[in-house]
């Protein structure tokens, strides 16, 4: 069967070649090409009909211009028989038969011979049969009758031209036998088709032998030839040879037409005419599938009056067939006279199937026509010439010379392809109207080929680029273009989409006509518009594999793919039904399928391109490096494009509906290695566009593939399928506290030196760059670590993860495998473990996980996308040339291209692993034992006890090094500083959140932000013992005791060693990377001791105060003993409070005119439920004076009053001056918001701050519980509050007065009171001491007052004191620190108490000085 | 009378579908073989492109009328300034209104575009869209 349909074709002699058995496929496929070499006759070669002569009615002589076109072909089928009486160039008019001689040296040829005369039942149409034996050799008889022995010695192609024009010459003389039998047939019908039904139920080998039946019966009587019908069964040469020789697979039987030919009714009746009625007639007739063709045309229900209608229409249709013959022998005059006329005829009849199937016979006529006046010039009709004996033989390559000098000015012109394209314009639309008159319908095999033929011919010109000479010589010849590569096959493979077919040969005379290729498709399209799944399936596959071919030629691919698409739509059934033949069949699949499936599996190939689903847009996972037995190690880059982002190209909706047929095609060929590639293709491309039930038989169907690639040896079983990557996050995770790994900065000096150079004004810069280091994790070797790796499942069903391990690079690692199952849709983290054998860095590449039932795959992470992103995100505010989405191109070429740049932009950026650090082995240690309860301690405030902690080395390495830290719930959780607060309240808040620790131990240190360890020596498996302090701090309710051990030793050894290996110099050793390294950091691990502690408030001091030691008249006991008093009772511990202050206020007032001391009292509760003993000790910090103690038991509930002798004191006023601390180094200054305060009672209150921390200095209690044996602090502090009088008593003053009276009989009885004898001349010293840093100049004022028992004052004492001055005096400047002193002379003149009142005033800031109490004089 | 419109990106993929199906029509939703149709329809117009391509760049105009039929089925193209090609199957010819209702479409896809949260060349899934698209194609199909 002829896959081109061509305009021309109607004029082709159909020749059938056959095999004869036994010959090789090669042999008889070059004798084929040779016979094909002879498809065109010229009439004048043919040999002239010796009967008739001239006279015969399709005598070849005269036309003698005129030629015959044979077409040779290998295959025919049957299915068309129905439109052969309609179309006569259907029909095969002879067989030749090919034998080779070689096969036949010993036997005799005549066996052969006989072999292809039982062929010829096969085929009743054919009116004239050779049969040509190649290759005889000397000995071989030629004496079979009828067979024609070439020889391969002499002119082959002369002798072969002869053979073929007698042949020819057989064919026109039975051409007129044919021609008289249509004459004398009374009606002649349009052709009807049975509905065409898919053979799918009977096996191939009973049809055809059905077919055999039914031929038998058909006599080919030939004139040469006389064929005695013989039904010996040549069915298994036939049906090899049919099976070997179709392009399509052979497995449909043809349909069988219920229009009997008139052919074979002609010549059966001719047979029964001449010889005796076959006894296969009969046969046949009785044969159920077959209905009679009589039975069929009065039971079709179309009437009498349809059957009037065709008799009237018979004539003009013999017209038609008459011309149909004279087109087929040559004769084009003839032809087109005959075709003019029967369309006169027709279209009176208003027939318009067989009108417009007379045009098309016309259009060819006049197009041949063309061509040979082209070729050899003007014609002159010589219908009555008698032929002329010299013209007769002549070789065909001569007769253009012949006739070059003729007339050249009726070229072909342009016109005439226009008027081709009109006329088939017109007669499609005739073809339309058939059902408009006739109740038989069109034939759909017609109208398309139709369609076919004017879009071939348009393909034609538009390929060639106009209408010439050359183009009609190529339209005669069937083919499309002068290349030889397109003619007849598809060109869908080899060509590539983007690029059209060129011409490059250039003729003068071409006359360009510009056809849009939108013409083409259009004439292409209109075949879709017949009921095209009315027409048998291969005649379905051949219209649309032709549409395609035209439309990729034309660069239509979309549309070409569709055709595509639906012609393997069609081919669908006939792969399943020829596999399940094959099944059947005991033999294996043969070699002839597997090069069939390959061309239908190019197509699909092809398919998926153009729906942008190509190899180069889609991720298969490798499968189809699988279907190419391609090695897997060298797809390093592949690895990559594994997981290269997917560009959505093309439609999905459709792409689906193509892969699916792909995996239908693959699964009937059966091709699992493509099977295989489009199921996963399907499923990793568009598994967002698959409903979830399909994606779970889509898996599992891969599943089944592999197993059954596998048994066929197709597919390798190590293959990656899963292009998907499912590794969406990869961490490390922190070791749990006990096993977790700090690292430290070694502290060198030059990195503290570039630390503080670097130096923030702030404290807490914002701007500042962060380094990321919290979540840094480092792995220890040798020892058990995690990662914790989120996996997501994007298809519709659940993933089973089998096997699931780290994949790492860099350091040796031991992974431990885990297995777990994702939901579909869904997302899990798994904690995936393994251990490091070495230290060093390692790269985490990803996963390799085992899908249950795929193969292993490693999934890698890549961190330099993200990291991309995250850039792409920082830097908003310069968007890259990437950002935008750019399409240069679209459509078809987008599709092409996309895949093109995606392998460009492929290189930039290698891949990022995580990276971990993995360090040598740690030490660990354990806590065995505490010296606490339950791990909680009781405490009263300010009680001091200590913890004892044993621990264990249980590591693998010694310790040597060990720092404890630690946290309380009032350092943690401080109480909230408010910076409005007063600051000497802040202080106390700060002093109680940090200058108390709750917990402490020997390496502590003052300072509480340097922590010093300690060195130890701990081997494994030694324990040790630790002692932690605790204090009982008020409102702590717990702490945590944090202990950093770690082996550093290594660390020291190692930057020793390679100081001492490298050969440079140690001064530039610390740049050499090793050293430094090392020294940068170490490592600890922590211990963790949490601790309850409950503190109990037991002793509650209230009631501050402070007062003055005033003199008083009763003087006891002499200063000696008093002294030595002291010392006594304080070993005693039980002085009474009243003799305490006796001391003081006689101590030492003989030396001095002031008392030293002040009385501090304040009352001490027992709130607890035991009795405690309190002892205070004053340190007065005088070097001469043992500091007072003293002690007083308090019973519980009791309250006792303690009076305490402290010394006045003096502060600097450089002392006085400073800002009240601060315990927070770090403090960012903050402007204060109160209200400002004036410069006088902001130094009142740094006066206040700085005596009262004074006095709390000097004060210590303690305490200590006679039952228990506890003891403790008492915390004062807490409980203290000055108030400006108290300070007033507590500080000594600026300006200080000493009073003193000199006289022979003054005599001082207390502090300040004097007796003296009236009318004794006495002086008056008063001294002024200036505590100030300044000098002052001052007025002494001194006023003596007398004053009665009555309490009345008398001021007037004119008569009763003599007094040497003025009252007023400036005194002379007083230096700082130092001392004036002033002598007033005096004479008491009465008896009688004076006082004395005096202060003194600042010269320049007129501020006054009082002294609080006055000097009183007794006269006697 | 049933219509198909279809916008088409780049790469022959589609950035809006939707059947159209007049009220008065709407008992044919319930049409045994509407599935296949539908496919059918893609099948035609995604062929279509093959003219469009063609004839987009012998013309000035973005709206290319008619340019394709498959059957009884026409196939209606606007070519947007961006290579975006709205397809319309339908099964009568109306060139004035097919024109009108491309243009109101072309205002409402320029609408879609100048959201700065939609990428180009991705699918249109703004529901605002489609009740556009549908209230057009009710007023001039």
């Amino acid at each position: 069967m002829d896959l081109a349909v061509n305009i021309t074709s109607s004029c082709r002699v159909r020749v059938l070649l056959v095999p004869v058995a036994p010959i090789k496929k090669s042999t008889f496929w070059k004798h084929v090409e040779l016979v094909k070499q002879f498809s065109m006759v010229r009439l004048g070669d043919v040999t002239p009909d010796l009967q008739k002569g001239a006279s015969a009615k399709f005598s070849s002589q005269v036309f003698q211009e005129g030629q015959m076109h044979f077409q040779f072909v290998t295959s025919y089928r049957r299915d068309h028989a129905h439109l052969e009486d309609f179309q006569p160039h259907r029909r095969i008019f002879g067989v030749i038969g090919i034998m080779d001689c070689q096969e036949w040296k010993d036997k005799d040829l005549s066996e052969g011979y006989k072999h292809f005369v039982n062929t010829l039942n096969k085929y009743p149409t054919a009116i004239a049969t050779r049969c040509f034996a190649f290759d005889p050799t000397e000995n071989q008889p030629d004496d079979t009758k009828g067979l024609i022995m070439i020889p391969n010695v002499g002119n082959l192609s002369f002798y072969m031209s002869t053979m073929v024009c007698d042949f020819a010459s057989e064919i026109l003389s039975q051409f007129a036998n044919i021609a008289t039998r249509i004459e004398s047939l009374p009606s002649l019908e349009s052709p009807m088709q049975v509905q065409y039904q898919v053979p799918q139920q009977k096996p191939h080998y009973t049809q055809q032998q059905q077919q055999q039946q039914f031929y038998d019966h058909t006599i080919n009587n030939g004139h040469s030839t006389t064929i005695t019908p013989q039904p010996s069964a040549s069915t298994p040469t036939g049906a090899k040879l049919q099976h070997r020789t179709s392009q399509p697979p052979p497995t449909p039987a043809p349909t069988h037409s219920t229009s009997s030919s008139f052919l074979k009714r002609a010549s059966s009746m001719a047979s029964n005419n001449s010889t005796t009625a076959s006894p296969t007639f009969n046969k046949m007739a009785t044969l159920p599938p077959i209905p009679s063709p009589s039975m069929s045309r009065t039971n079709s229900a179309q009437g009498t009056s349809d059957l009037t209608k065709t008799k009237r229409r018979t004539p003009g249709r013999i017209k038609k067939l008459f011309a149909d013959f004279y087109l087929l022998a040559g004769r084009l005059p003839d032809a087109v006279s005959h075709y003019q006329q029967a369309i006169e005829m027709t279209k009176t009849t208003s027939d318009f199937l067989w009108l417009a199937s007379a045009m098309e016979g016309l259009a060819c006529a006049t197009l041949l026509l063309e061509y040979l006046q082209g070729d050899i010039g003007h014609i002159v009709s010589r219908k009555v010439d008698p032929p002329s004996p010299t013209e007769s033989p002549m070789s065909p390559t001569t007769t253009n010379k012949d006739h070059g000098m003729e007339d050249i000015s009726l070229k072909p012109a342009p016109s005439t392809f226009t008027e081709l394209i009109d006329q088939y314009t017109a007669l499609i639309q005739y073809y339309n109207k058939v059902h408009t008159t006739s109740s038989i319908p069109l034939p759909g095999l017609v109208y398309a080929e139709a369609c076919i033929k004017v879009s071939r011919l348009l393909l034609t010109v538009y390929i060639n680029k106009g209408w010439n000479d050359q183009v009609l010589a190529l339209v005669v010849q069937g083919k499309i273009s002068p290349s030889p590569n397109t003619d007849g096959l598809p060109p869908s493979v080899n060509i590539p989409p983007t690029t059209s077919p060129e011409t490059t040969n250039k003729t003068k005379t071409t006359t360009v006509i510009p056809i849009p290729r939108y013409e083409i498709a259009e004439w292409v399209m209109r075949i879709w518009s017949t009921q095209l799944d009315q027409l048998p399936l291969l005649d379905q596959i051949n219209f649309m594999t032709q549409m395609s071919t035209i439309l990729s030629c034309i660069g239509y691919h979309r549309k070409a793919a569709w055709s595509m698409h639906e012609s393997i739509h069609c081919m669908l059934p006939l792969l399943i039904q020829s596999r399940a033949t094959l099944s059947n069949a005991p033999r294996d699949p043969g070699k002839g399928s597997e090069k069939n499936n390959d061309g239908i599996l190019q197509v699909l190939k092809r398919i998926c391109e153009v729906y942008g689903i190509g190899e180069r847009n889609v991720l298969d996972g490798g499968a189809l490096n699988a279907m190419q037995n391609q090695d897997q190690g060298t797809s390093a880059h592949q690895a990559r494009s594994l997981y290269k982002q997917n560009a959505r190209v093309g439609w999905a909706t459709l792409q689906i509906d193509i892969l699916r047929q792909c995996i239908a095609i693959s699964e009937a060929l059966p091709d699992y290695g493509s099977m295989l590639y489009y199921t996963t293709v399907l499923l990793k491309n568009l598994y967002q566009y698959i409903p979830k039930d399909e994606q779970i038989r889509l898996a599992s169907s891969i599943q089944r593939i592999v197993a059954m690639g596998k048994r066929s040896g197709h597919v390798e079983s190590n293959v990656n399928y899963w292009g998907v990557n499912i590794v969406t996050a990869i961490e490390a995770v922190q070791a749990i506290p006990r096993k977790a790994v700090y690292e430290h900065p070694v502290i060198n000096k030059s990195a503290v030196a570039t630390t503080k150079a670097t130096g923030d004004p702030f404290i807490y810069n914002p701007f500042a760059q962060k380094k990321n280091e919290e979540n840094r994790v480092n792995l220890v070797k040798n020892e058990l670590c995690e990662f914790k790796v989120t996996l997501t499942n994007p298809f519709g069903f659940d993933l089973e993860l089998q096997n699931a391990t780290l994949s790492t690079s860099g350091v040796p690692f031991n992974p431990v495998p885990m297995s777990a199952s994702i939901p579909a849709y869904g997302t899990i983290s798994l904690r995936l473990t393994g251990t490091p054998e070495e230290s060093g860095t390692l790269l985490i590449r990803g996963c390799i996980i085992r899908i249950v039932g795929f193969a292993e795959q490693e999934f890698i992470h890549d961190l330099s996308a993200k990291k991309k992103m995250e850039q792409n995100k920082n830097n908003k505010q310069e968007p890259t040339y990437e950002d935008f989405a750019k399409f240069k191109y679209t459509g078809l070429q987008a599709i092409q291209n996309a895949s093109k740049k995606q392998e460009t932009n492929e290189d930039p950026g290698p891949i990022e692993y995580y990276k971990v650090q993995v360090i040598d082995d740690q030490p660990l240690l354990k806590i065995t034992s505490t010296s606490l309860l339950h791990g909680a301690v009781m405490l009263y405030e300010g009680e001091m006890t200590h913890i004892k902690m044993e621990i264990e080395n249980i590591g693998n390495i010694p310790v040597d090094f060990i720092t404890l830290s630690f946290t309380d719930s009032t350092s943690s959780n401080p109480l909230p500083i408010n910076t409005e607060l007063p600051m000497e309240q802040q202080y106390e808040i700060e002093l109680f959140i940090k200058d108390m620790p709750v917990f402490s131990w020997e390496g502590s240190s003052k300072d509480r932000t340097q922590s010093i360890g300690k060195k130890i020596y701990l081997d494994c498996g030694e324990k040790t013992e630790i002692i932690v302090n605790v204090y009982g701090k008020r409102g702590c309710s717990g702490g945590t005791i944090q202990m950093d051990y770690g082996y550093l030793d290594r660390l020291i050894d190692a930057s020793f060693d390679s100081t001492v290996s490298s050969p440079s110099p140690p001064e530039s050793s610390p740049s050499s990377p090793s050293s430094s390294s090392l020294t940068t950091s170490f490592f600890t691990r922590q211990l963790y001791l949490p601790v309850l502690v409950t503190v109990y408030q037991n002793l509650e001091p209230l009631n501050w105060d402070i007062l003055y030691l005033r003199h008083s008249g009763a003087i006891g006991a002499n200063n000696d003993s008093l002294t030595n008093n002291d010392e006594r009772q304080l070993v005693d511990g039980q002085q009474p409070v009243e003799d305490l202050i006796l001391l003081t206020q006689q101590a030492f007032d003989q030396h001095q005119d002031k008392n030293e001391y002040c009385l501090v009292t304040l009352d001490i509760r027992n709130t607890w439920t035991v009795p405690f003993d309190v002892s205070f000790k004053v340190d007065d910090l005088d070097k001469t004076n043992s500091p007072v103690e003293t002690v007083l038991s308090i019973q519980p509930g009791w309250t006792r009053r303690l009076v305490l002798p402290v010394k006045r004191m003096f502060l600097s006023a450089e002392t006085c001056r400073q800002p009240i601390p601060s315990f927070e180094p770090n403090k960012q200054f903050v402007v204060s918001q109160g209200p400002k305060m004036a410069p006088e009672q902001e130094r009142a209150r740094l006066l206040m701050f700085w005596y009262r921390e004074k006095l709390l200095e000097r004060i210590q209690a303690t305490w200590q519980c006679q039952s228990t044996g506890r003891h403790g602090i008492l915390n004062l502090r807490p409980s203290l509050r000055l108030s400006t009088q108290q300070l007033a008593i507590l500080k000594k003053e600026d300006i200080e007065f000493l009073v003193d009276l000199e006289g022979p009989n003054v005599h001082k009885t207390a502090h300040r009171q004097f007796q003296c004898d009236c009318n004794d001349f006495i002086t008056m010293q008063v001294s002024i001491r200036n505590r100030q840093v300044r000098p002052v100049k001052l007025i002494l004022r001194v006023q003596p007052v007398q004053s009665y028992n009555s309490g009345a004052k008398e001021y007037d004492l004119s008569g009763k004191l003599l007094m040497q001055g003025l009252h007023q005096i400036v005194l002379p400047e007083i230096p700082a620190n130092g001392m004036v002193t002033h002598v007033i002379p005096l004479c008491f003149l009465s008896r009688g108490r004076f006082e004395f009142l005096y202060h003194v005033e600042d010269v320049h800031t007129r501020e006054m000085y009082y002294d609080h109490d006055w000097a009183i004089v007794d006269c006697q | 009378m049933q219509y198909y419109f279809v916008v088409i990106g780049a790469t022959d993929n589609p950035l809006y579908e939707t059947d159209i199906i007049p009220s008065s029509r709407s008992s044919s939703i319930n049409d045994p073989n509407r599935d296949d149709h539908k496919h059918l329809n893609q099948f035609i117009v995604h062929a279509a492109l093959d003219v469009v391509e063609e004839v987009q760049w012998n013309t000035q105009a973005m709206y290319l009328k008619s340019i394709d039929r498959f059957n009884e089925y026409f196939v209606s193209c606007f070519v947007t300034a961006g290579n975006v090609k709205f397809m319309l199957l339908h099964d009568q010819k109306s060139e004035d209104s097919i024109k009108n209702f491309f243009n109101e479409i072309y205002e409402q896809y320029i609408k879609v575009l100048m959201n700065p949260f939609y990428e180009k060349n991705s699918t249109i899934t703004s529901t605002q869209f489609d009740s556009r698209v549908k209230m057009i194609a009710r007023r001039f199909l």
